[in-house]
């Protein structure tokens, strides 16, 4: 029977603890990112965080089994922090658009982050679904067949949906 | 407009950092590329900084509470899962059960009603005139329009006790009546009673609702490990989800949330 939580494995705190650390260097800066560049708030960001790797944990089992749990927790981040913009009607306001640029120059120079802030400010356009698909396609970079596999849609559905995101920005979409 | 074709992109480099599996042609790439290696470089540096800013006890406090938060039973309107004692305007009644064979029961038809139990659900409508028919069958998820709410009402027969939980797509699970202990004591016997309040899902995507009737009462953390198991069991494919492994009667309901 799989452990239901934290707490009740007798005798496995240390190798949660060990598993946990081992989360955190591989993946704690990246989930961390996702969610600062989707929130704009370090504290919002923090909770988001601690939120996906909860998750993570709570859902060991089908974690583990993941080929990329990479890939895994960048999509619940990403699903999470939609909804919690969603919740809270966070609005995209430039009143964070410089720390945004700042923490995106750090990692993947100017054209990169021009990119990712064009698609940030127009996303609350738009449903979820084709949210999330921009977010993985866009800032992921990951290719049409990758995005519908992790969102379980079709390729065609997926590629509908960042060609009209792409329209309705007035973007040039052309698949790569 | 992936940028950058002609170097690895960050997912890819993100993967690297983490000792993950990449494609040959990308190791080779990033052997090959000066840039590519100076991105890998950035991103450890960017690691670095986000454990200097969140040590790792901070994180894994942060963790461990986001981990018992998750566990709660949530009623709170800051959750998904919110209730409401609010008197909609309008009212769709929709049988759920041996008339309407929209759950599934134990015996896994979903017309066979064992000693009378049923379960009905009303779903509320936003407004007047928004009243809908509910299609029939598991395979096809009640959509949920923004607002509406959901009541659920049982007739024991000849059971004594009810529960009711969901699970949502991630497999969170949460325990809707009651919210701690054990099943509750029915009322009722042939009568309908309805569970307490108003029931609003948050947030998106599938949510299946198990209502169990039982002749003893059940615990509710063993309800939430049958459910926990039975996600696992499907593949953490809600979809694909079968009843709970647990005695009783039980009655399921899949609703696509706004």
């Amino acid at each position: 029977m799989a452990r239901p939580a934290l707490e009740v494995l007798q005798g496995g705190k240390n190798v949660e603890q060990t598993w946990l650390r081992e989360l955190y260097e591989k993946y704690g800066s990246a989930v961390y990112r996702r969610c600062l560049f989707l929130l704009k708030e370090r504290a919002a960001a923090e909770d988001a965080m601690q939120d996906v790797f909860a998750r993570a944990m709570l859902n060991e089992a089908g974690f583990r089994g993941e080929s990329s749990q990479l890939t895994w927790l960048l999509k619940i981040s990403t699903h999470h922090c939609l909804n919690l913009m969603r919740s809270r009607k966070a609005a995209w306001t430039a009143q964070y658009a410089r720390d945004a640029r700042a923490a995106l120059d750090g990692h993947g120079g100017t054209e990169r982050a021009e990119a990712r802030d064009w698609v940030r400010r127009a996303l609350g356009r738009f449903d979820a679904e084709t949210q999330a698909a921009v977010v993985h396609y866009y800032v992921d970079e990951m290719t049409l067949e990758e995005v519908a596999t992790l969102l379980e849609r079709s390729v065609p559905t997926i590629r509908k949906r960042i060609r009209q995101f792409a329209l309705a920005t007035g973007q040039t979409w052309s698949e790569t | 407009m992936n940028t950058a074709p002609s170097h690895l992109r960050e997912l890819s480099l993100r993967q690297l950092f983490a000792s993950e599996e990449v494609l040959a042609v990308e190791r080779q790439h990033l052997e090959q590329c000066g840039e590519c290696r100076a991105r890998l470089e950035n991103l450890r540096e960017e690691q670095r900084q986000f454990e200097a800013e969140f040590s790792f006890e901070r994180f894994a406090g942060g963790v461990d509470r986001a981990v018992r938060e998750q566990k709660r039973p949530r009623s709170s309107p800051n959750t998904w899962l919110r209730w409401s004692v609010a008197l909609a305007a309008s009212l769709v009644l929709v049988v759920i059960g041996a008339r309407g064979g929209l759950f599934e029961t134990s015996d896994g038809g979903p017309n066979r009603i064992k000693s009378g139990a049923e379960v009905e659900v009303v779903v509320r409508g936003v407004g007047a005139g928004l009243q809908r028919t509910v299609a029939a069958g598991l395979a096809a998820p009640e959509p949920l329009a923004e607002g509406e709410q959901v009541r659920i009402g049982y007739r024991t027969g000849d059971f004594r006790y009810v529960a009711a939980l969901s699970i949502d797509a991630y497999g969170a699970v949460t325990m809707i009546y009651p919210e701690a202990g054990q099943s509750a004591l029915a009322k009722g016997g042939d009568a309908l009673v309805y569970l307490p309040d108003s029931l609003e899902f948050t947030g998106h995507g599938l949510e299946r609702v198990f209502v169990v009737l039982s002749s003893e009462p059940l615990p509710l953390d063993v309800l939430s490990r049958a459910a926990q198991e039975a996600y696992r069991a499907a593949g953490n494919d809600l979809s694909r989800l079968s009843l709970l492994a647990v005695p009783g009667e039980q009655f399921q309901r899949t609703f696509l949330k706004p």
